[in-house]
C-alpha cells in the first residue's frame, strides 16, 4: 500500500469506489498539504488516468489514505526514500493486480515487463517472454504486422494501437487490441514504450461470426435466386458451387453425384481456389475402404450432414486427409442431396478455419442444401412435365394423323369386347356422319344402320371371324346425313373380343359399278355392231328383192301385196337397226363449229308443242359458252330424247330445265372414271318427275332396257349414250325418288379448228398422229394415214421426248423394237410435256411395263383394212 | 347402160344387187373379193363402174379401192358397206371412192348414186 510522503512534492491522488465517499475532513487536510484529489467513479477511467501520468496515486480504500506517507495520517511522516519504495511498491502491485495485460518495453524495444494477466493470458513464464520472446506467442499472420508498427512507433515514439491475435495457454489464438505509448522516467529520459492489451477475443470473434453469418445468407439468398432461374441441373451445380465460393466465401465447394451401378459418385461441379483437392483425390466411393470412407461418401450413405472441423487429422479416408491438407483444407460440411426423398448426391463446403461451421452456419447450409434439393426435384418434375407434354405433342400429332389418314381412307378403327358395347374410332363422324359416342349407346352389332337385305352379309363375316377368320362384308349402311352409303367391314376376333374398321367404299363401288356398266354397254355395242352388220346384209336381199318383184308385172295382186308387207317389214327391220347402231356408235358424226346453246334453244323450240301445259318448261344457257364442233343433228336428237324421258316421268304438274354450263373434269377423277382430263362443255336436263331408283339408274343406257313398259323402246338413251361417246364425251346421271332426275351430257372442249371435219372427205376427224417406229413402217404409215386425210406429225422420236412445249397430237404409234429407249419412259416423257393421248403398238415385240394400257395393236405387215380398223377403236371420236 | 364390175363376198347379197342392177338395165361381172376383181381386169376385163363391199375376207375393199386406183386409174368406184362407221368410210374416200352406199339401199338410192357417180363430171363430194 503506497504512503503519501508528507511534505514531500504535491501529489495527484485519485479516488474511487468507497474512496468517493471520502470525509470532508481528510479532503481539507489532503488539500492543505499541497495535494489534489480528484474523485472518480469509473475504476477505468480512474486507471486509464494513471497511466497517462495524469494523476500520481489512485486509491480505492479511503482508509490507505490515513496510513503513514501522506501527511493525512494522524502519525508522524515516513522519510522520502521510504515513500518512494512504497509508491513503486504500489505501482508494482497496481500493474500486476491490473486486470488488463499490460507490457513494458526498455529502452532498446525488448520487453523488460509482463503484468500477471499477461502471464496468465500467455501461461509462459515471465522469462520466456522477455526481450523478443513475448513475440513468440504472437499469430504467425499477425506478427510481422506487429513487429513493423511497433516498430515505428518506436522509432517515432508516438503511440500505437493494433489488433492481433495472441496464443492463450489453451493452445488457441485470441484476440486483443493492444495500446502503446512512450513511457519517459522521472527525468524525461525515454525509457521504452508501455502498452495494454485487452482481451478482445469474444468480440473479435462474434463480430467475425456475424460477417460469416451475413456472408452465408448471401449465398443461400443468391442460391435461392439461382433455383428460381434454374433450367437444367448442370448449370444449376455450377451456379451453386459458384455462389459457395464467391458469396460463402469457402476455399472450395463442389457437387457430387452418387453413381449406384459403378458403386461410386463424381464430381459434377465444383469452385474455388482450392479445386486441386478434387484432381488429388482421384476417384471417389462410396464402397468401405481399408482408407477409410470420405466425409462424402459417408453423407451419401447415411444420408445425414456431416462437419468435420479438423480434416488433416479426421479418420475420413487418408487421400481426402493428404489431399485437404496440401491445400490447405481444414474444415468441411457435407450435406447430403435428395431427388424425391432419394439421395442423389452430396454437396460440399470447405474452408481453411476450423471454427467455421457453427451450429448457426450449418443450419443456413443445410438450408441451402435442402433448396437444392428442392430445386432437383422441381427441375425432375419440370423435366418429366416437358417429357409428357412432348410424348402428349407426339401423341396427339400422330393421332391427327390417324384422324387425317382415316378420312383420307374413310375408315373408322372400332371394337367390341365382352361387354358387347361396339367402341368407335374419331373418324366415325367423318365416315358414318355420326357421333361415337351416339354410336356407343346402341347396344350390340349396330343393325338398324344396315340396310336389311345386307346385314346377312355381316353376319355371314361374324360367323367367319367367330372360326377365327379374318372376314369382311360389304353392306350398305344409313349415314348420319340420311345418305346410304356402301361400306366394307373388315373384323377378327381375339378371344372375346372383336376388331375390325369399318370403309366408306361408295365411290370405289360406284365407279366400279360405272366402269362395269361402261364395260357392258361396250361389249353390247360390238354384238350390236356385228349384229347389225349381218342384219343389213340381209335385209339388203329381203328390200333388194321386194323392189325388184314390186317391179314385175308378173306378180299377181295378191302377190304384190304380200311383197309389200315383207318389204314394209325389213324397212322396220332397217330402221331397228339404224337405232342400234346409234347405239352401238356405228353412226359417224358430222362434226361442224357450233354452240350447244343454239341446240338448246331450238330443242326448246321444238319441245314446247310436245310438252302439255302443265309442264313448265325453264332454259338456263350459260352465257359465253365456248363454241365447239359437233354433230348438231345427233345433239338435237340427244337432248329431245332426253327431254321427252323427263316429260314421262312427270306426272302432273313439273317442270324441265334446259342448263349448259362448263365443267373440269380433274386428272383423279378422270383416272377413277377412265375417262379423259380436261375441259368440258355439259348440256343437261333436269326434271320434278318420279325418279329412278338407284338399280335401275345404271342401266339406263343398255339397248331395250326401259322404265317405261310397254310405252318405251328401251333404245332412245342407247342412242344418246352412244352418240355422247362418239363426240369423245359422256354422260352423268343423278336422280332421287320422289325429286326428279337430271342427266348431263359432258362434252370435251376441243377448239373447234382442231378436230372438225373435212366435208370434202366425208365425215370423220383429221388426226395429227405421232409416229415412233422404223423406217419401213413409217413410210407405210404416213402413206396409209396420208390417204386417209390424216397428217403426220413432223417430230422425231428424240424430239418429241425431249422438247418441252405443246404436244399437238391426237394419236402415237410407237413401234417399241424400234426405239431407242424404253417405251415406258418414253410415253413418261411425253407425259411430261402434257401429252397423255390414246397410242397405238406396232409390231409383236413386248413393250415392258407401260404407264397404261395400248388402245390398240397392229400387226407389222398390217393391211389398209386393219389400219383403219384399229385407228378407229383407237380414236373413236 | 353400163358395164359393172360387182365386188361382193356375200353370195345372196351379191345375187340381189346383180339384180337390181340389172334391173336398171346395167351389165354385171361379180367377183367374190378383190383379189379376183383385180385378176378380171388384169385379164382385160372392161367396165365403167366398180361397185365393192368394204368388210370382206381375203382382200378387203380399202386395198382393192387402193389397187384399183393404180391398175385402172380414173375407173369411178363406189364403196358399200352393211357397217356405218366413219374411218371405213373415210378409208374408202380417202383411196378413191367416189361415192358410197349404206346396205341396205333400194333401187331409187342405187339409180341415183349410178347416175351421179357415172355422169361426168362427176359430183363432188357427198354420199347418199
Amino acid at each position: 500500500m503506497p504512503h503519501l510522503p508528507a511534505g514531500g512534492p504535491p501529489i495527484r491522488i485519485l479516488t474511487v469506489g468507497p474512496a468517493a465517499s471520502l470525509d470532508p475532513d481528510t479532503l481539507e487536510l489532503l488539500t492543505r498539504s499541497g495535494h489534489t484529489c480528484v474523485r472518480l467513479d469509473d475504476p477505468q477511467e480512474a486507471l486509464d488516468r494513471l497511466l497517462r501520468g495524469e494523476a500520481d496515486l489512485l486509491v480505492r480504500d479511503p482508509a490507505d489514505l490515513l496510513k503513514p506517507g501522506l501527511g493525512v495520517s494522524a502519525g508522524p511522516p515516513h522519510t522520502e526514500d521510504h515513500r518512494l519504495a512504497a509508491a513503486r511498491d504500489n505501482y508494482r502491485t497496481l500493474l500486476m493486480e491490473l486486470p488488463l495485460l499490460v507490457w513494458k518495453g526498455d529502452a532498446t524495444g525488448g520487453c523488460e515487463y509482463v503484468n500477471q494477466a499477461w502471464l496468465d493470458f500467455t501461461g509462459l513464464p515471465l522469462e520466456a517472454l522477455l526481450g523478443d520472446g513475448w513475440t513468440g506467442a504472437l499469430h504467425p499472420e499477425d506478427r510481422e504486422t506487429l513487429q513493423h508498427t511497433y516498430a515505428e512507433a518506436f522509432r517515432t515514439r508516438l503511440p500505437m494501437g493494433l489488433e492481433f491475435r495472441m496464443r492463450h495457454r489453451s493452445g488457441e489464438y485470441r484476440w486483443v487490441l493492444g495500446s502503446g505509448k512512450p513511457f519517459y522516467d522521472l527525468d524525461g529520459q525515454f525509457a521504452g514504450f508501455l502498452a495494454a492489451c485487452d482481451d478482445i477475443h469474444g468480440i473479435r470473434t462474434a463480430e467475425r461470426r456475424i460477417r460469416r453469418l451475413t456472408d452465408l445468407y448471401a449465398a443461400l439468398s443468391h442460391t435461392n435466386h439461382a433455383i428460381v432461374h434454374a433450367r437444367d441441373r448442370q448449370r444449376l451445380f455450377q451456379e451453386v458451387c459458384r455462389i459457395a465460393v464467391g458469396f460463402g466465401k469457402f476455399r472450395l465447394a463442389w457437387i457430387g453425384l452418387a453413381d449406384p451401378q459403378r458403386g461410386g459418385f463424381h464430381p459434377v461441379a465444383h469452385a474455388g481456389p482450392a479445386s486441386a483437392y478434387l484432381d488429388e483425390l482421384g476417384n471417389c466411393t462410396t464402397a468401405s475402404e481399408p482408407g477409410g470412407l470420405g466425409l462424402d461418401a459417408v453423407v451419401i450413405l447415411e444420408g445425414e450432414s456431416r462437419i468435420e472441423r479438423n480434416l488433416p487429422a479426421s479418420a475420413s479416408c487418408a487421400a481426402c486427409r493428404a489431399s485437404a491438407d496440401r491445400n490447405g483444407l481444414r474444415a468441411q460440411a457435407a450435406f447430403p442431396l435428395r431427388v424425391g426423398g432419394r439421395i442423389e448426391g452430396s454437396f460440399s463446403v470447405f474452408s481453411d478455419a476450423g471454427d467455421a461451421f457453427d451450429q448457426d452456419m450449418v443450419a443456413l447450409l443445410e438450408e441451402m442444401a435442402e433448396d437444392i434439393s428442392f430445386a432437383l426435384d422441381h427441375l425432375a418434375r419440370e423435366e418429366r412435365r416437358i417429357a409428357a407434354e412432348d410424348a402428349l405433342a407426339v401423341a396427339l400429332r400422330e393421332r391427327q394423323a390417324m384422324l387425317e389418314a382415316a378420312s383420307v381412307a374413310r375408315v373408322v378403327p372400332w371394337s367390341m369386347g365382352p361387354e358387347g358395347i361396339l367402341h368407335w374410332g374419331d373418324s366415325a363422324g367423318l365416315v358414318l356422319g355420326r357421333d361415337p359416342a351416339d354410336l356407343e349407346r346402341m347396344p350390340g352389332w349396330p343393325w338398324q344402320l344396315l340396310l336389311e337385305e345386307d346385314q346377312p352379309r355381316l353376319r355371314q363375316a361374324l360367323r367367319e371371324a367367330d372360326l377365327g377368320l379374318v372376314a369382311s362384308a360389304e353392306c350398305r349402311m344409313h349415314h348420319g346425313e340420311g345418305r346410304t352409303i356402301w361400306t366394307r367391314w373388315t373384323l377378327a376376333r381375339e378371344g372375346t373380343r372383336f376388331r375390325g374398321a369399318v370403309q366408306d367404299i361408295t365411290e370405289h363401288h360406284t365407279v366400279q359399278e360405272q366402269l362395269f356398266q361402261s364395260q357392258k354397254l361396250e361389249s353390247l355395242g360390238t354384238l350390236v355392231g356385228g349384229i347389225a352388220h349381218d342384219f343389213n346384209n340381209l335385209l339388203m336381199a329381203i328390200l333388194g328383192y321386194c323392189e325388184i318383184f314390186e317391179g314385175d308385172p308378173g306378180f299377181s295382186r295378191g302377190q304384190r301385196k304380200g311383197l309389200e308387207v315383207i318389204h314394209r317389214a325389213a324397212q322396220r327391220g332397217r330402221d331397228l337397226v339404224d337405232r342400234l347402231l346409234g347405239f352401238s356408235r356405228k353412226v359417224a358424226p358430222r362434226r361442224t363449229p357450233g354452240n350447244l346453246n343454239t341446240i338448246l334453244s331450238e330443242a326448246a323450240s321444238l319441245l314446247v308443242h310436245a310438252l302439255s301445259n302443265r309442264i313448265r318448261l325453264v332454259q338456263e344457257p350459260s352465257p359465253g359458252l365456248p363454241d365447239l364442233s359437233f354433230d348438231s343433228g345427233q345433239l338435237h336428237q340427244v337432248v329431245m330424247n332426253l327431254a321427252i324421258n323427263a316429260r314421262d316421268a312427270i306426272q302432273g304438274e313439273g317442270t324441265i330445265t334446259l342448263r349448259s354450263g362448263l365443267r373440269s373434269v380433274p386428272a383423279e377423277e378422270a383416272l377413277a372414271h377412265r375417262r379423259l382430263p380436261g375441259d368440258y362443255a355439259y348440256l343437261e336436263v333436269e326434271d320434278t318427275g318420279c325418279g329412278i331408283p338407284s338399280d335401275r339408274l345404271r342401266r339406263i343406257f343398255e339397248p331395250f332396257y326401259t322404265t317405261k313398259g310397254a310405252k318405251g323402246t328401251g333404245l332412245g338413251l342407247s342412242m344418246v349414250h352412244g352418240i355422247v361417246t362418239d363426240h369423245g364425251g359422256f354422260v352423268e346421271c343423278a336422280s332421287e325418288l320422289g325429286v326428279g332426275t337430271r342427266i348431263r351430257v359432258m362434252l370435251p372442249r376441243v377448239s373447234s379448228g382442231e378436230r372438225t371435219d373435212d366435208p370434202a372427205q366425208g365425215g370423220g376427224p383429221s388426226m395429227r398422229v405421232l409416229l415412233a417406229c422404223g423406217e419401213p413402217a413409217r413410210a407405210r404409215l404416213s402413206v396409209g394415214l396420208g390417204q386417209m386425210g390424216h397428217r403426220i406429225a413432223p417430230e422425231a422420236v428424240t424430239e418429241a421426248a425431249s422438247v418441252s412445249g405443246p404436244a399437238p397430237w391426237d394419236l402415237l404409234v410407237m413401234e417399241p423394237s424400234a426405239l431407242d429407249m424404253d417405251a415406258g419412259a418414253f410415253l413418261d416423257a411425253l407425259a411430261r410435256r402434257g401429252w397423255t393421248g390414246p397410242f397405238v403398238l406396232l409390231g409383236q415385240g413386248r413393250p415392258g411395263a407401260l404407264p397404261r394400257p395400248a388402245a390398240g395393236h397392229l400387226p407389222h405387215d398390217f393391211s389398209l383394212m386393219e389400219l383403219v380398223e384399229t385407228l378407229h377403236l383407237s380414236c373413236p371420236a | 347402160m353400163s358395164t359393172i364390175l360387182l365386188i361382193e363376198d356375200d353370195h345372196d347379197t351379191a345375187e340381189t344387187i346383180q339384180a337390181m342392177l340389172e334391173t336398171e338395165g346395167h351389165a354385171v361381172h361379180h367377183a367374190e373379193n378383190g383379189r379376183r376383181a383385180l385378176e378380171k381386169l388384169d385379164r382385160g376385163l372392161g367396165v365403167d363402174l366398180v361397185l365393192t363391199d368394204i368388210v370382206m375376207p381375203d382382200m378387203e375393199g380399202i386395198s382393192t379401192i387402193q389397187q384399183l386406183g393404180k391398175v385402172r386409174p380414173g375407173l369411178p368406184v363406189v364403196a358399200m358397206t352393211a357397217r356405218r362407221e366413219t374411218p371405213y368410210l373415210r378409208a374408202a374416200k380417202a383411196m378413191g371412192a367416189r361415192e358410197t352406199l349404206y346396205k341396205p339401199f333400194g333401187l331409187a338410192t342405187l339409180r341415183q348414186i349410178l347416175e351421179r357417180t357415172l355422169a361426168p363430171p362427176p359430183a363432188p363430194g357427198g354420199a347418199e
